[in-house]
């Protein structure tokens, strides 16, 4: 009997991994041991070259230069690295504009930061799928524009979103630009240099562990520090370091992460499906009686993930079924992501997400459209 | 031009980054040296620094192989062990 891959949550976390990661992580805990950046010893050395070897590496993916890897700014996840940037830069009463499609690492962010110091949420317009509408972008007034800041791809519909062209219309406005569900996509690269800020994460795309995330950014100047601490240097001083990245990395790093997300970038997985594939599958999906897409309304700018929901359904009575029937794993609900629910109109119900990973076959494809057909046709003949 | 005669030397750096890539940059070149806690009555971070004997490389020849890729170093000259007491 065949054995399909039927996680189908990778906007979430991505599974399978690489095996190189855990046994990178294993070596680490049990041969290295050490700390980063404090001694002098090998154990030590050991371990900080290996975090130093991680931060040339996702310079590389991200900008495909190792020589930025001074760029790189480690956090614990895209989470706190949006919230680095976005505490960081200080906005005042200034304007911010986002896309509607936004999730709530930006919009919870903003929304404290507007109660606290009075900046104005302004949403960049856009069409039915959320794409911004570079035409309408390009007679906005961003007069007081203190950031503009735009979700690479939707975790919810998969749109992606013309991160150069809004920048060549916002002139020297930072951009920051959420990539968590991007970075480690070869065909989803964002222009680093035409980007202000960009955060990542290591446990998605990049099929490292949780627990590792960060910016790239050559503005780090512009930020103030929003963890302080030991850093290893400069250490007469109770002020935080001038130099990046230390100045923004306080505290002992999650090491075993990553040097887990650095044997990810040594062992990157090509896809096992192609763009092809992938579009037989929503075709196949599209064609479901009561089911509805939600994806990019043009192919051309469809991620590795989309939703899904069904009229007359409730999703999660779907997405059980389709677990306890075929074995699917998938997301269900608002995914942190209330805004582009609201703006896709699937709120508050939400949808069925369906993320894929490079790990996934055509079969792997062919066998998640039967079981969808299968359980939305039993759902709906009850 | 040496500051460092017939001495032993040692390097330190600001940031973790440039040490760690001083040090693959030189033992890509073969150098010989010694990683070694920096002393503290040079500076209070509690990073490593290199430390060479001036007899097998000259001070001006590591500068000059850590400024090809920007890295900053600030260099002290140390007595040789067998200087100590005299």
């Amino acid at each position: 009997m065949a054995q399909y891959n039927k996680y189908f949550d990778n906007a979430a976390t991505s599974y399978p991994k690489p095996p190189e990661v855990a046994q990178a992580i294993a070596h680490y805990l049990n041969e290295i041991g050490g700390t980063y950046g404090r001694s002098f010893y090998e154990r030590s050395r050991l371990a900080t070259a290996m975090v130093e070897e991680t931060r040339e590496l996702i310079a590389e993916r991200i900008c495909g230069s190792r020589r930025h890897a001074d760029h790189v700014v480690f956090t614990s996840g895209a989470t706190s690295a949006l919230n680095l940037v976005l505490q960081g830069i200080r906005l005042k009463g200034d304007n911010v504009f986002i896309s509607p499609l936004e999730h709530h690492a930006v919009m919870r962010t903003l929304t404290a930061l507007s109660a606290r110091v009075g900046c104005k949420i302004n949403v960049l317009p856009a069409k039915s799928d959320g794409l911004i509408d570079l035409e309408k972008t390009a007679t906005l007034d961003f007069s007081r524009t203190a950031m503009v800041i735009v979700s690479h791809q939707s975790n919810v519909n998969g749109v992606v979103q013309p991160v150069t062209a809004l920048k060549e219309q916002i002139g020297e406005i930072p951009l920051l630009v959420d990539a968590a569900q991007t970075v480690g996509r070869p065909h989803l690269t964002v222009e680093a240099e035409m980007v202000d800020f960009i955060t990542w994460t290591g446990h998605k795309a990049l099929h490292g562990p949780s627990g590792v995330g960060g910016v790239f950014s050559g503005k780090l100047q512009l930020l103030e520090p929003m963890v302080f601490g030991g850093t290893g240097s400069n250490s007469e001083s109770y002020a935080m370091p001038d130099e990046s990245p230390e100045r923004f990395e306080a505290g002992t790093p999650n090491l075993a992460g990553i040097v887990g997300l650095g044997a990810a970038l040594r062992h990157p997985v090509a896809s096992r499906h192609s763009r092809e594939d992938y579009l037989r599958l929503l075709d196949e999906l599209s064609a479901i009686k009561g089911l509805k897409l939600h994806r990019a309304a043009d192919f051309a700018v469809q991620g590795d993930l989309f939703s899904f929901s069904c009229e007359g359904l409730d999703c999660g009575e779907v997405a059980t079924h389709l677990y306890y029937q075929h074995g699917i794993e998938t997301r269900v609900g608002l995914h942190c992501a209330a805004m582009a629910h609201r703006f896709l109109g699937t709120f508050p119900q939400g949808t069925i997400r369906i993320a894929l990973s490079s790990f996934h076959t055509a079969e792997d494809l062919g066998f998640l459209a039967a079981a969808v057909r299968e359980s939305v046709h039993d759902l709906l003949s009850r | 031009m040496t500051s460092c005669p017939g001495k032993l030397f040692l390097l330190a750096f600001k940031a973790t980054r440039d040490a760690i890539r001083a040090e693959s940059r030189l033992r890509e070149k073969r150098m010989v040296f010694r990683v070694v806690a920096l002393p503290r009555t040079l500076s209070s971070a509690c990073g490593m620094a290199l430390e060479f004997d001036e007899r097998n490389f000259s001070e001006t020849e590591v500068i000059r192989l850590l400024d090809e890729l920007g890295i900053k170093t600030v260099v002290h000259c140390l007595k040789k062990p067998e200087d100590a007491g005299r």
